[in-house]
C-alpha cells in the first residue's frame, strides 16, 4: 500500500487528501481483475463518479510501463519480496500445508482506490485474496471460483455482464489496450450504482422493513447483494481459519 | 516488502463521492479520554 500527499501526522484512511493504493501479490487474468475491479467498487462505503482523467498514474503512458487509465494496474515498478505465508490444500483437500514463500516470483494487481476507508482495504484483501488463489490453485480456490460463479450470478441478475469483457487492466496483449472501452465499462456501472442509490434512499422507509423477513437479498439491489456476498465470503474464510486454529480439519 | 509505484503527484480529484447507502456505518469504539490531572494539584500549585 502506499500514501502520497500526507504528512505523517494526518490520518490516511477516508482521508481525501491522502491517496491509498492496495497492492495484492501476483497478476489476475483480465477477468479476475474485472471482478477485483467491480467488487471494490460497489462494496465500497463510497459510491465514486470518476472523471476522464482521474486515473492516470505516472506509470500509465510511457516506454516502460504503459499501465493505462485503470482502476487496476499491474506491477508499476518497485520490489517484489516473496516472503509471504502461502496456504495449500493436500491429501484431498482436508489437510493445509503452508509454504514460506509466495508460489509466483514477480507481480503484483494494484487497486488505485484513492481515498480508501478501512472498508475499502478489508474488502480488497478478502476479494484479492480469493481471486488469486483461483488464479494460482491455493487453498481457496474452490472458495474463490464459486465467488466468481455467484459475481456472474448478480451481473446476470442486473444484465451487466458485458461489464466483465472490459478490459480493466491493461496487459500485453493488444486487445486489452483500449482505455476508453475500461472507462465506458466504469462509467457504466458508477451510473447503475447511482441510480441503485437514488432507488434505495427513497425506498428504504418502505421496502427493507417488509424484505427484512425474506431470506434472499436479491430485491435489494446491486449494493446490498455486493455486501451480502461480501459478508458470506469473509465469513466462510473466518470460519475455515478457526478450524485449523481449533485443531479441526476442513 | 512490497513498494508500491506512486500512482501520481497529484491526488485523484473525483468530484463526486456519495455514501454507499447499502453499507451500515459498523461502531467504532470510543477513544478512551485523556488523563485528567488532578484538580487539586493545580489547585495547589496555583496558591503557590
Amino acid at each position: 500500500m502506499s500514501a502520497s500527499s500526507a504528512s505523517p501526522s494526518l490520518r490516511f484512511l477516508a482521508n481525501c487528501k491522502v491517496q491509498i493504493q492496495v497492492c495484492s501479490p501476483g497478476r489476475l487474468n483480465a477477468r479476475r481483475s474485472a471482478l477485483l475491479g467491480i467488487g471494490f467498487y460497489l462494496g465500497s462505503d463510497t459510491l465514486r463518479r470518476y472523471a476522464c482523467g482521474d486515473l492516470e498514474t505516472t506509470v500509465s503512458y510511457g516506454r516502460r510501463f504503459q499501465r493505462g487509465r485503470r482502476l487496476i494496474i499491474y506491477d508499476g515498478g518497485g520490489e517484489f519480496d516473496r516472503n509471504f505465508e502461502w496456504w495449500e490444500r493436500f491429501e484431498n483437500g482436508k489437510d493445509r500445508l503452508i509454504r514460506l514463500q509466495l508460489p509466483f516470483k514477480n507481480g503484483r494487481s494494484d487497486l488505485l482506490a484513492g481515498s480508501g476507508s478501512k472498508l475499502d482495504l478489508e474488502n480488497v484483501n478478502l476479494l484479492a485474496t480469493l481471486l488469486i488463489h483461483a488464479e494460482h490453485q491455493g487453498y481457496w480456490s474452490k472458495l474463490g471460483e464459486r465467488f466468481e460463479e455467484d459475481m456472474q450470478s448478480l451481473f446476470d441478475r442486473h444484465l451487466l455482464a458485458g461489464l466483465v469483457t472490459a478490459p480493466w487492466v491493461r496487459a500485453d496483449e493488444a486487445e486489452t489496450a483500449d482505455d476508453k472501452e475500461f472507462l465506458s465499462a466504469l462509467q457504466e456501472l458508477v451510473a447503475y450504482a447511482f441510480e441503485e442509490s437514488v432507488r434505495v434512499k427513497k425506498q428504504s422507509g418502505i421496502l427493507i422493513p417488509r424484505l427484512q423477513n425474506k431470506s434472499t437479498s436479491s430485491f435489494q439491489g446491486i449494493l446490498h447483494e455486493m455486501q451480502s456476498m461480501l459478508q458470506k465470503y469473509r465469513t466462510e474464510v473466518v470460519r475455515q481459519s478457526r478450524q485449523h486454529d481449533n485443531g479441526g480439519r476442513t | 516488502m512490497i513498494r508500491a509505484h506512486q500512482p501520481g503527484s497529484q491526488p485523484f480529484d473525483i468530484p463526486e463521492v456519495i455514501p454507499n447507502p447499502a453499507v451500515v456505518p459498523k461502531q467504532e469504539p470510543a477513544p478512551k479520554e485523556p488523563i485528567k490531572v488532578s484538580e487539586k494539584v493545580s489547585h495547589e500549585r496555583q496558591h503557590r
